[in-house]
């Protein structure tokens, strides 16, 4: 029967698949290159949720540059790998961001930028904020109130040493969190 | 034109800092506070720069402070007006797991929308803030605040809050 | 466009209901300076209603300030008003001043001005910048961001602190003039001066700007007054109100400025009055560099509880440091308010104290919120594609409007 042949050969195409997955995922070559590829081009979604996104506009000016580290903010999160927490989330906007962070394609970073985004800061006991690592995997924290645009150009680099320490787990990543 | 004398005709719960130009108008009937926000717009003042509350044990003031943009005399100057209502007693209800939990409802003024259209985001973050209902308001509803909070009202003084286990699913 | 005005009364009325209209959600997440969201109901590509969805910067500062002592306020109104620390700090501490009954020296008030100046003109770059990224041209957004950094040099010269300076304390300020500043100042204003003119050429006077925001977003002088928006957005619509003319603090009382205003009140003039502020403000950092007077920078009273380390150290380097009556401070039970031109508007403060440790009421309400008229009245009859320039044009800041 048809239907039944085209099953078995999909089935079979899965395997070969995952094969090569395989070994493409064994190979020192690709990952090396993948990893090398990925740590200049974190291109961070424009996600201003609080203070320090003027820092973190500035962080992007001519001054300070992070575009020749491969920081380049965008709109949208379905183009982007990066998201930093900047400042303050308050509940409605948490929700708002974990929202965003879902959208946005694996494998993906988290800077949390700024006092409020690491512990509360100086809103540490409002009823309405909420620090990032309760609904996010952070990866990377800057702190500051706010934090200079360098000390954001520091996180940038960790998040790259991280890229390539951990070049292994770059292919065939699962969203664990 | 005298400031003075003419707020002095308007009401005469008027309470004067000539040293800041600020001005209060006490007003001690509800139904008296269109009528006199009416008059002091005749005056020329213009527009809403704030609605608030300040929360006491027993009472709401809830203050409108208005000030005029065309008014080359009156442009130095800031108005409040002040309407105080009592509070309601706070329920207390007890649900099946045995919590107490204190409702605590909220106070009902006129708005003032009508005369002053530039108050419309006011009034509801006073609405959101402090339970005070406007009557009149074209448009009530919560505008900072997300519906964690409802009922809440939490720039009352016996606002207690508790952040919830789990914030997002 | 279309030519039915609509008013804020009306927009109440207007049946929304229906299958005739999309709804379309625009934000949170958004390119523009913090979050917010709009509801807009369309006919077509014509905006119908739109229903401003405010809150996600909601940090309750005045709810953190009532339980903090006076002086741990400051730092809290500095942080909603980000790119106009100066100016919240300012207003807080007049507030608090008047209540106190402390009358700053007369250096303390131009230096005050000075610090105000600059951050204005920080502010308004920021404006312009975002401004272009919402109009599409990054170029702008690269400049002006560019063009702020020397002046937030000459803030971190003075003050210490690139942006959240604190500089400003009851009853004076923390530091004084440093050497080399007026010379620094001057050479960033003559650089600026230059910036303005190649500003104009490639960005004001650009026909592509011009086709885009000229009799966009018009609001006339009466709905101006009636909405009670605030700022340059006021001036840009024809009312000559300035809260440094007529609520006179600092030292502007002494100091000779114009308020530019602008007739037509569309996204162009809002635009050019940004420009023509900050001209406004280059010529205000001459005079107050030129005219600033000699003396303490601390009132008496302060500078009575300073212990003898303290006062050698303001003798020797010109700092002043902490007395422990800031932290100790009662203000006398009473309310005051006090209201500061910042560079998106009028800053309004209203407090309350019962003598008591922490503020009783502690109300503030910020120039962007007073903006929000222009979501739900400016827009209502263009087409979509009109909305950015318009959010862009009025400068608004959501940190700044959610508090």
């Amino acid at each position: 029967m048809a239907d039944a042949e085209g099953l078995i050969y999909l089935g079979n195409l899965d395997d070969v698949a995952k094969k090569a997955l395989e070994f493409l995922n064994k190979s020192e070559f690709i990952k090396k290159t993948l990893s090398w590829g990925i740590d200049f081009s974190l291109w961070p979604v424009h996600l201003m949720t609080s203070c320090c996104g003027a820092e973190f506009a500035a962080a992007a000016s001519p001054r300070f540059d992070l575009e020749r580290l491969g920081f380049l903010p965008f709109g949208g999160p379905r183009q982007t790998n990066l998201l930093v927490v900047e400042g303050t989330t308050t509940i409605k906007m948490a929700r708002v961001v974990k929202r965003v962070y879902e959208q946005m394609p694996n494998p993906k970073w988290v800077i949390a930028m700024g006092a409020c985004a690491m512990d509360g800061g100086i809103f540490f006991n409002s009823y309405n904020t909420i620090v990032a690592r309760e609904y996010l995997p952070v990866d990377a924290y800057v702190p500051g109130c706010p934090p200079r645009p360098e000390a954001l150009a520091r996180a940038v680099l960790l998040i790259q040493e991280k890229i390539k320490r951990e070049k292994d787990a770059l292919l065939g990543v699962k969203n664990e969190h | 034109m005298n400031i003075k004398d003419e707020l002095s005709k308007i009401s005469t719960n008027l309470v004067i800092d000539e040293k800041r130009a600020n001005y209060k108008i006490i007003i001690d009937e509800p139904s008296k506070l269109i009528d006199v926000a009416n008059s002091i717009k005749n005056l020329g003042f213009d527009h809403v720069v704030s609605v608030t509350g300040v929360d006491y044990p027993d009472k709401i003031e809830v203050i409108w402070h208005v000030s005029s943009y065309s008014s080359e005399e009156l442009k130095g100057i800031d108005l409040a007006i002040s309407m105080t209502v009592k509070k309601p007693e706070p329920l207390k209800q007890t649900d099946a797991q045995g919590n107490i939990n204190v409702n605590r409802p909220p106070v009902t003024v006129p708005s003032l929308v009508s005369v002053w259209p530039s108050g419309i985001f006011s009034e509801r973050e006073a609405f959101e803030m402090f339970g005070i209902i406007f009557d009149g308001h074209p448009d009530l509803r919560y505008l900072m605040l997300p519906e964690d909070f409802y009922g809440t009202w939490p720039l009352r003084k016996d606002f207690t809050y508790q952040k919830p286990k789990v914030f997002i699913e | 466009m279309s030519e039915k005005v609509y008013n804020i009364d009306d927009l109440q009325n207007i049946n929304v209901e229906g299958e005739k209209y999309i709804i379309l959600q625009i934000g949170p997440s958004h390119p523009g300076s913090g979050h917010m969201r709009l509801k807009v109901w369309l006919d077509g590509d014509i905006i119908v209603k739109v229903d401003p969805d405010i809150g996600f910067v909601h940090r309750t500062s005045e709810w953190l300030s009532e339980r903090r002592e006076w002086i741990k306020a400051v730092p809290i109104v500095e942080r909603i008003m980000l790119p106009d620390t100066v100016h919240a700090n300012l207003a807080y501490v007049l507030t608090v001043e008047k209540l106190l009954g402390i009358e700053p020296p007369p250096r303390a008030q131009y230096l005050r001005s000075l610090v105000a100046e600059i951050n204005r003109i920080t502010s308004h770059l920021y404006g312009i910048g975002i401004f272009g990224i919402f109009l599409g041209s990054s170029t702008v957004y690269m400049w002006a961001f560019g063009d702020r950094e020397p002046f937030i040099d000459l803030m971190e010269m003075l003050t210490g602190a690139r942006i959240t300076t604190s500089y400003i304390i009851p009853g004076g300020v923390r530091w004084d003039l440093p050497n080399g500043f007026k010379e620094r100042a001057e050479t960033v204003l003559q650089y600026m001066e230059r910036r303005l003119k190649d500003y104009e050429d490639i960005w004001v006077k650009n026909p592509v700007v011009q086709a885009r925001t000229i009799n966009v977003g018009t609001l006339k002088k009466e709905d101006a007054i009636r909405l009670g928006v605030v700022g340059p957005n006021l001036r840009a619509s024809g009312v000559y109100y300035d809260t440094r003319k007529h609520h006179p603090y600092a030292a502007y009382s002494n100091l000779d400025f114009e308020v530019p205003t602008m007739k037509n009140g569309d996204s162009y003039d809002r635009l050019l009055i940004r420009v023509e502020e900050i001209k406004q403000s280059i010529k205000l950092i001459r005079q107050i560099l030129k005219d600033i007077p000699e003396g303490k920078i601390i009132a008496d009273q302060i500078y009575n509880q300073l212990n003898p380390v303290m006062k050698k150290n303001y003798e020797e380097k010109k700092r002043v440091m902490f007395p422990a009556f800031m932290i100790h401070m009662r203000p006398p039970a009473g309310e005051a308010s006090a209201k500061v031109e910042a560079g998106r508007g009028e800053i309004f403060f209203y407090i309350k104290s019962t003598g008591d440790k922490y503020p009783y009421r502690f109300r503030w309400v910020t120039p962007s919120f007073r903006n929000l008229p222009y979501f739900t009245h400016v827009t209502v009859g263009h087409r979509l594609a009109d909305l950015p320039t318009i959010y862009g044009s009025i400068d608004y800041f959501p940190p700044e409007a959610d508090r």
